[in-house]
């Protein structure tokens, strides 16, 4: 048997998208960002910035400034039902407050900040606070997320 | 004739390997200055690897997965080409990101061996009471047949 899983295998959440409401508190995500992965993300992307790869003057390797992205939807889809057909990423905004750094343990916590339609999509902004264990803030996202994939029709006014 | 029959001296430079930016924050920025620009080719190897496969079996790393969704093959993430311009971002602000903000907007999908070009611009250029300049960045990136597949914004101080 296959260890392997679909994204949609490790989206956990059951909340419908549809029952969304501003202010929902999504919960939070433990991570850390291993020396291995930052070396992958840099093979990956042939970049290889001394400070992800060797060392930075923040005390240890970083992590390079949008990794994060490629794993935050866990904590949208950690609480609401990912949907059939899927979803679109449509924007991702960052303020870095202190660097992130590699084989340290941070916690992410999110919490809908908006919703609003365009275009016959539904975008759903969750706001994020990345905090390290001592409850220090590190990083402020705002990640908005499109459904669905296919533009619903819009009914037009005569 | 051997295999190897160049005889000339010249040495190739790894093109991947890390050089700092030509242009980067500096209290003499102006608005109109032009970043070097970031060129990528994203091949399906590329993608696997930032995706982590073959654990992760998603429409980014796997076709059967892909086509489920409607797509011919594998796509590239938007996470890993918004990689392209935080690379743009840290290179030009350099200890100066910390503090400073980057926004990209996801505009359209990046295809397995596209060659993405990202190109950034100053755009904006302030100076607080204390003297410290602070910079805005604009970045666009576009595919060879001139898609335009992410657009962002980045800014934070010129480091002191």
């Amino acid at each position: 048997m296959s260890a392997t899983k679909t994204a949609e295998e490790l989206y956990t959440g059951t909340v419908d998208l549809r029952s969304a409401r501003v202010g929902d508190q999504v919960g939070s995500l433990a991570f850390t960002v291993s020396s291995e992965m930052m070396a992958r993300n840099a093979w990956a992307n042939d970049d290889y910035h001394p400070w992800y790869v060797e060392d930075s003057p923040y005390g240890g390797r970083i992590v390079s400034p949008v990794y994060l992205a490629a794993f935050d939807a866990r904590l949208f889809y950690g609480y609401y039902a990912y949907p059939e057909g899927g979803s679109l990423f449509a924007k991702q905004e960052f303020e870095y407050l202190r660097p992130l750094l590699a084989d340290v343990e941070y916690v992410m916590e999110g919490t809908l900040a908006e919703i609003y339609e365009r275009k016959g999509r539904t975008f759903y902004r969750l706001a994020i606070v990345v905090r390290d264990n001592a409850g220090v803030e590190h990083l402020r996202m705002l990640k908005t997320i499109a459904w669905p994939v296919r533009a619903r029709a819009i009914q037009e006014t005569p | 004739m051997t295999p190897h029959a160049d005889t000339t001296d010249e040495r190739l430079v790894d093109p991947t390997a890390y050089r700092p930016a030509p242009v980067v924050a500096s209290q003499d920025t102006q608005v109109g200055t032009e970043l070097e620009p970031v060129v990528k080719r994203v091949t399906l190897d590329k993608t696997r690897l930032y995706q982590g496969w073959p654990a992760a079996r998603n429409r980014h790393t796997d076709y059967v997965a892909a086509q489920a969704t409607g797509l011919r093959e594998p796509n590239v993430s938007g996470g890993q080409t918004a990689e392209y311009l935080g690379q743009m971002f840290l290179r030009f602000f350099g200890p100066g990101f910390v503090g400073g903000r980057l926004a990209v907007s996801f505009l359209g999908f990046v295809n397995l061996d596209d060659e993405v070009t990202v190109r950034g611009t100053v755009t904006d250029r302030a100076e607080s009471d204390g003297g410290r300049v602070w910079l805005e960045i604009r970045m666009t990136a576009q595919t060879q047949d001139g898609r335009t597949v992410l657009a962002g914004t980045g800014s934070g101080f010129v480091p002191e």
